[in-house]
């Protein structure tokens, strides 16, 4: 090949660049171009080319950058309106792109430069070099100070979209690719990175700093938690559209911690517009809003949980509050039905309450683990706030069963079912639910009085779930109990042993270890009646043996014991020419069996019924009272006074009417109800009796299997083991260690006072 | 399949398919700069016949690229990669390639000079390798021989040179 001159070749590429970036590129020969770019790399002379070529493109760049964009740049700075703005930010993002396609040509014909002279010499690429040519020369230029006047610029667009005034996102796009693809000299990082992004921050802060401050002088938690998270949605908006996608988290976070961090409990505070509104409004999307803005910010949630723990408490406190009739400081007297119904309401009340946070947990709190911990835990203080909580619990399912799930549903009846075990798991006192529980299944086992067998099995096996099998066993029992009772009845109906006596007796024969003790204790002679009672009757005598000899035949090595207190009774009562059927207790069927004869002026006192039934004198009372004194008068009491004295007198009263002809004549305070102080002081007493001996053994048991424990241990171990039951307190739990110490069962170490030994 | 049409330095034009020609780096660039066209693309410095030879060359693999896996670096290969280039490359040389390579010198190193202007790296390859081969086992008098090399070393710097490398050459002599 004949020698040619490098410098003239070269001369022909520096000519060629130049008509690129005229746009006269179609007049010239690729291959032609490719060659000379090869020719000077295998000529060793690739040094000229490269550099040759940088010079070319600085010095076209240099010319490029032509007054206009100088004058926009001038008029940006004196007046940074949108227009002036625009047009800087167009025409230099007009200047990148040329440049790019350019230079996309020059690498190409470049390109044998760039696989053999570049890889071997470690110089930046072709395109490479053209791009820092382009920063030096038209932005970094301190004449010009052009990359100043483009960051204003931007930055000034983006507050002016912020202010509301529309503006050209597409030339936005434009020069903030330029500012990424361009590297800072030193640093080897993006321009955007290094002269925008920082500036970008600084000035988003200060706005949305502002803009806090103004909004929370007149708008309510709602309205701005809403403006907050369009704000957010805004400015990733603008991310999407123009903005590098790494600055996506940062700008999210700065937005958050202006507009919320900084202001969490000022925003929930705001009155008559705050929390506590949203949750009382239900406000379920206002409130949603607000926990998605503040459930990134670890700060802002505690915030929000503690709020709503509070006003679940407040709440709980209105409840509380309209229980205060029901003690016994009030000075209102409430009969035990008014007393019932306000302690079922306070249970609904709460259990809607529940219902209402539990919404809020799904449709507000996307089912957050935090919040339905607060939620739970407020609940639990909510209700064991309430001392008598148990027991109206136990009533408030009591009645469910008996009366209330009348008109629900399969689900609704469910629904009723599961919130009651859940606040069933929410009360520390469990034993004591367990206690009072017995006592109601009792009452509504023996008189028949649940609605929906399934619902009672459905209940127990829901506490079963909860808590074990141990705890329901006896509840287990009473059912099984009524079932056998009731397989009894049928052999006994089936063998006519009763026909001859004229009536049907069905007797329920309940295993004492399950029933709680409502009985009487075991009697140990007078004809197998626990109570003393004896029966006016032959028949009725003749029937209670009959059944007693045929139960033996079942269960040779049982003994039977009778109470007549419990049971209860349908007889038919001519009043006059009219008969009625009542439905009375045993004992009121006894005492009306007084008055059967002929004769219709039979008139007892007190003192000769006593004698006659053996019914004991408080009972009797009661009894008495019912027939007497209540809504349905069979007896006429002389004198006509409430309460019953050794000497009044007692008849028949023939002249009773009522349009219905089966009548129930229920005795006072026979049906479940809020216990009586006095009775609650006698379950507490049991309970607690109960409590130490639960206490006790705990404790016997751990020290035997771990031998030696510090006091802070052995507390904490039996309080855990006890959890499922109730909350023993660290006195208790000393009290009881003293005496297990005295009693011999532990010893207190000689080296440490703190530490105790078991003795075996 | 479109058709592109080259002209050599002798002025002969070759018609060929553009994924075949599409081989070629070179050319696929000015493809995607200039687009196709009815006028030949010149290649003043490939004459008629060696252009010939490359086009039988690409016509034998065209389709290659998107038949071959890519190779999967093993651990550890940074320091080694042309080792294993090499091997792979190696590795993929068929019949057709070895009976390509039977050809005279002066016409296997104008092939290469136009594989590299042509940017073909598996030609490239293939020629190298090939040059390489005919060097192994030779001593430096024979290697200047083969190549027509002119010794431009004083004899002073020729014995400098040949006792620095001694350690690389067996014991008469060859490397």
């Amino acid at each position: 090949t004949p020698q040619v001159d490098p410098q003239q070749q070269f001369e022909k590429l520096a000519t060629a660049i130049g008509e690129i970036y005229k746009h006269n590129a179609s007049q010239l020969s690729f291959e032609e171009l490719y060659r000379i770019g090869y020719g000077l790399v295998l000529s060793k002379n690739g040094a000229l080319a490269y550099d040759g070529v940088r010079s070319v493109l600085e010095s076209h760049l240099g010319d490029l950058v032509h007054n206009s964009i100088v004058s926009h740049a001038e008029a940006a700075r004196a007046t940074p309106s949108p227009s002036n703005n625009e047009a800087l930010l167009s025409s230099v993002r007009i200047l990148w792109s040329e440049h790019v396609t350019a230079m996309l040509v020059i690498k190409d014909i470049l390109m044998y430069v760039d696989r053999v002279y570049v890889k071997n010499a470690h110089l930046p690429s072709v395109y490479e070099m053209g791009m820092s040519a382009f920063r030096d020369q038209v932005l970094l230029t301190a004449e010009r100070r052009l990359i100043t006047g483009v960051a204003k610029a931007v930055l000034g667009q983006i507050s002016n979209e912020r202010c509301g005034i529309e503006i050209n996102r597409g030339v936005l796009r434009g020069v903030v690719d330029m500012l990424i693809e361009l590297q800072d000299t030193e640093q080897l990082r993006p321009l955007y990175e290094t002269i925008f992004e920082p500036q970008f921050l600084f000035e988003t802060r200060a706005f949305y700093h502002e803009m806090a401050s103004a909004r929370l002088t007149d708008h309510g938690a709602a309205a701005y938690t809403r403006a907050a998270q369009d704000d957010i949605d805004a400015e990733m908006g603008r991310v999407r559209a123009f903005l590098a996608p790494s600055t996506g988290t940062a700008l999210r976070n700065v937005v958050l911690d202006e507009l919320v961090a900084k202001h969490a409990d000022e925003v929930l505070s705001i009155p008559e517009a705050g929390l506590e509104q949203l949750l009382d409004q239900r406000s379920v999307d206002a409130l949603g809003v607000l926990f998605g803005l503040y459930s990134p910010l670890p700060a802002a949630l505690t915030i929000l949980q503690s709020g709503v723990f509070e006003r679940i408490q407040a709440q709980g406190e209105k409840f509380a509050a309209a229980l205060a009739p029901m003690s016994p400081e009030s000075s209102q007297a409430l009969g035990p039905a008014a007393k019932t119904a306000m302690a079922l309401r306070w249970v609904q009340e709460v259990l809607a309450l529940y219902d209402v946070y539990d919404e809020f947990l799904h449709k507000s709190f996307r089912g957050s683990n935090d919040m339905r911990k607060t939620i739970n835990d407020s609940f639990i203080q909510l209700i064991n706030a309430n001392n008598r909580a148990a027991e109206l619990l136990s009533l408030f399912i009591d009645d469910n069963l008996k009366n209330g799930l009348k008109r629900k549903s399969e689900q609704e009846v469910d629904h009723l079912l599961e919130r009651s075990v859940l606040m069933f798991r929410f009360l520390q006192n469990k034993d004591a639910f367990e206690h009072y529980y017995k006592v109601h299944l009792a009452k509504r086992l023996l008189h028949g009085r649940s609605l929906s067998d399934d619902a009672e099995q459905s209940m127990v096996s829901k506490l079963k779930l909860e808590c074990g099998s141990q705890f329901t066993l006896k509840l287990e029992g009473m059912f099984k109990d009524m079932q056998v009772s009731a397989d009894l009845a049928r052999g006994f109906k089936n063998m006519g042993a009763l026909d001859e006596l004229g009536f049907d007796m069905n007797v329920s024969v309940l295993t004492p270890t399950f029933w709680p003790a409502l009985a009487l204790p075991m009697s140990k002679d007078t004809g197998n009646s626990a109570d003393g009672v004896s029966l006016p009757s032959p028949q009725l005598s003749s029937a209670v043996d009959v059944f007693t000899r045929y139960y033996l035949t079942q269960h040779s090595a049982r003994r039977l014991s009778w109470q007549y207190s419990m049971g209860n009774a349908d007889i038919k009562v001519q009043f006059g020419d009219r008969t009625h059927e009542l439905n009375v207790s045993t004992y009121q069927m006894l005492i009306l069996m007084l008055f059967a004869d002929d004769e219709e002026d039979v008139s007892l006192t007190t003192g000769e019924i006593q004698h006659r039934t053996r019914i004991p004198g408080g009972v009797l009372v009661r009894q008495l009272q019912s027939l007497a004194c209540a809504k349905y008068k069979i007896l006429t009491k002389t004198p006509m006074s409430r309460d019953v004295n050794l000497n009044d007198k007692f008849s028949f009263n023939s002249g009773f009417r009522s349009p219905q002809y089966r009548i129930r004549i229920p005795v006072v305070a026979a049906k479940a109800v809020v216990e009586s102080e006095k009775d609650n002081a006698e379950s507490m007493a049991s309970i607690g009796r109960e409590r130490q001996y639960l206490v006790e053994a705990a404790i016997v048991r751990i020290m035997k299997t771990r031998k030696q424990l510090m006091h802070e241990q052995l507390v904490n171990e039996v309080i855990h083991q006890l959890s499922a039951q109730f909350l023993p307190t660290s006195t208790m739990i000393k009290d009881i260690i003293g005496r297990l110490i005295d009693r011999e069962y532990l010893q207190r170490s000689p080296d440490n006072p703190r530490l105790y030994n078991y003795l075996a | 399949m479109r058709v592109i049409k080259l002209a050599a330095a002798d002025g002969a034009v070759i018609s060929v398919e553009q994924d075949m020609a599409e081989q070629s780096g070179t050319i696929r660039n000015i493809l995607n700069d200039v687009g196709i066209s009815s006028t030949p693309i010149p290649v003043p410095n490939v004459s008629g016949p060696i252009l010939s030879k490359i086009v039988d060359y690409w016509r034998h693999h065209r389709g290659d690229a998107s038949r071959r896996r890519p190779r999967e670096p093993l651990p550890g290969e940074e320091n080694d990669s042309c080792e294993a280039a090499t091997q792979h490359a190696i590795s993929q040389m068929d019949d057709f390639d070895h009976e390509f390579c039977r050809i005279d010198q002066g016409t296997l190193f104008d092939i290469m000079l136009a594989a590299n202007f042509l940017d073909v790296p598996p030609l490239l390859d293939l020629v190298g390798y090939t040059v390489a081969n005919k060097m192994k086992g030779k001593t430096v008098a024979e290697m200047r021989d083969t190549f027509q090399v002119k010794n431009d070393f004083t004899p002073e710097e020729e014995e400098k040179v040949l006792r620095e490398n001694a350690w690389c050459e067996d014991d008469n002599g060859r490397s």
